[in-house]
């Protein structure tokens, strides 16, 4: 999206905030229903010393960080709902003028117990999945890149399909929240897998999976786990652009995730982990000459983990820090495979519509090839150095 | 020495799980639900909008404040959550579209007269509040 087209979209934004702020709702009433708007903008700049971040020219400072997005949605009866959202990014030379749907589902909630969403539907994967390329909502500017990466995030993002869901309260023993899905892979063509591939690529395929949380009894304490299985292929074009090569994923390809929160008065303490477990088991190609399907068993497997803490300081103000550590064990070229990051923020929100953020990031390695955390070759042409510290400020509006 | 280590984790566990003051809110309904009391889970389930029903009456309207004491003592007490937290728990919602935010009435005044009028609302309203023509809901534990 052109800075053009970027800005008379914030400023139609502005204006439809300004009108819902008269409004004092952001409900249009058509035919007896009440539809919901809502939506965010938010742009960012962001300064680093070492490495180039996120495919920006962060050494230089740079404002090439932005999104932006609308949503609506109604009920259609007491507990049937309709809704979908859009949304647009650009991160340095990641995503741009390319509006993309974020979801769009239909959700009937027959008992507390028993819900069911079809549609794209977000997917609850620990404990920012559905949230993670929505920062407004985030007293961080950055979730933990360990496993929340800004760049190739669309894996654990959302997925075409279905969801049931449900939540059970058996007792003195707290409530039980769960959610089993399966759905097709909604690919982000503009993301960092894109970027770093030498020639055109694509993903498809199916993934299923379950999310379970238990509020205990304890008051603020909710712990969790969540599981994913993914059948997918990869497919790209030689560079040569007369030749593709395909691999699928082992059945048995999956993802575990658990992960705890605690919340008590101002404080909020979470921690994640999350393994993932890939085995690209066969490999083939249609137009090769000579053909050829090759069961390489190629095993791919990384570890990523966090731990965090947020205090509310003030009715505006909230604070923050963490640390995150992130290694794909699928060495290659690379001798370094670990990424370290402690982050400390702070967020001011003036009003329930507009915020800043102010966040500074302590980078220790870049990963390798197969990371895609941040850190790309290609957007550091003098080579990556070890260190990066970055700085980051975003400001935004929501309604 | 474990049976010492039980007893400073049972300990610990009661710490945590206390920390309730005594409600500084009333929680009120349309007389036209019939309801007299609600229990703490179901009140938080159709507030957080995991349910959109009680089961004593089926579907409730509930309404929210978004300001006040009694907003916060409601927040804590209740959903188990501080009022700041419960802003983005249904910000979440609402931009993943996994539910709506419950309709905003200000005041204690304007949240009696709401659900005085609204079949299948409920509400709360701080305890100095006037509740004429509204019932008002007995708490009872999860």
């Amino acid at each position: 999206m052109s800075k053009k087209n970027w800005s008379a979209g914030c400023l139609a934004v502005l204006a439809l905030l300004l009108w819902t702020e008269r409004a004092e709702a952001q409900e249009l009433k058509i035919a007896d229903h009440a539809i919901d708007f809502h939506g965010w903008y938010s742009q960012g700049f962001a300064y680093s010393s070492g490495n180039n971040y996120l495919t920006m020219d962060t050494t230089a400072g740079s404002f090439a960080l932005r999104d932006g997005g609308i949503n609506a949605s109604t009920s259609l009866r007491d507990n049937l709902r309709i809704g979908a959202q859009v949304s647009a990014y650009q991160i340095g030379q990641l995503g741009g003028p390319h509006p993309r749907l974020d979801w769009a589902l239909l959700d009937y909630q027959a008992k507390r117990w028993l819900g069911i969403r079809a549609g794209q539907v977000k997917t609850k994967l620990g404990l920012y999945s559905d949230t993670q390329d929505m920062e407004m909502l985030q007293t961080f500017a950055l979730l933990p890149a360990a496993l929340y990466p800004r760049d190739t995030m669309a894996s654990t993002l959302a997925h075409r399909g279905a969801d049931i869901y449900g939540e059970i309260a058996p007792g003195k023993i707290g409530r039980i929240a769960y959610t089993i899905y399966v759905g097709k892979y909604v690919e982000d063509p503009y993301d960092g897998n894109h970027f770093a591939s030498d020639s055109p690529m694509s993903v498809f395929g199916t993934q299923r999976g379950a999310d379970i949380r238990w509020y205990t009894p304890v008051r603020g304490l909710m712990v969790g786990a969540s599981y994913q299985l993914m059948n997918w292929t990869f497919w790209a074009q030689y560079p040569d652009g007369n030749r593709d090569w395909s691999a699928d994923v082992d059945p048995k390809a999956h993802l575990t995730n658990y992960f705890v929160r605690y919340s008590r008065g101002k404080w909020r303490w979470e921690a994640e982990i999350r393994r993932t477990v890939d085995v690209e088991r066969t490999a083939y190609s249609s137009t090769a000459s000579p053909q050829y399907a090759d069961d390489i068993a190629e095993d791919y497997s990384d570890l990523g983990a966090y731990a965090s803490v947020t205090y509310q300081a003030t009715r505006g103000l909230s604070l923050g820090g963490y640390f995150s550590g992130y290694r794909s064990d699928c060495s290659y070229d690379s001798t370094d495979n670990l990424i370290r990051d402690r982050a400390v923020t702070a967020k001011y929100e003036f009003g329930s519509h507009f915020y800043v953020k102010t966040e500074g990031h302590f980078f220790a390695g870049y990963g390798n090839d197969w990371a895609l955390r941040g850190f790309y070759s290609e957007a550091n042409p003098n080579g990556l150095v070890p260190k990066t510290k970055l700085l980051l400020i975003r400001a935004g509006f929501q309604f | 020495m474990i049976k010492s280590s039980w007893r400073w984790l049972g300990a610990l566990l009661l710490v945590l799980s206390s920390g309730a003051s005594a409600a500084d809110f009333v929680v009120i309904a349309n007389p036209s639900l019939g309801l007299t009391n609600v229990t703490v889970d179901e009140l938080r389930s159709v507030y957080l909008r995991t349910s959109t029903s009680l089961k004593k009456c089926g579907h409730v309207e509930p309404i929210m404040q978004k300001l006040g004491a009694a907003h916060q003592a409601f927040a804590n007490e209740t959903l188990g959550m501080n009022a700041s937290a419960l802003w983005t728990y249904y910000r979440q919602q609402m931009f993943t579209g996994t539910g709506g935010m419950p309709r905003i009435v200000e005041g204690d005044e304007n949240v009696v007269s709401y659900v005085k009028k609204t079949k299948n609302a409920v509400g709360y309203v701080s305890k100095e509040a006037a509740v004429e023509g509204v019932n008002v809901l007995k708490l009872a534990g999860d």
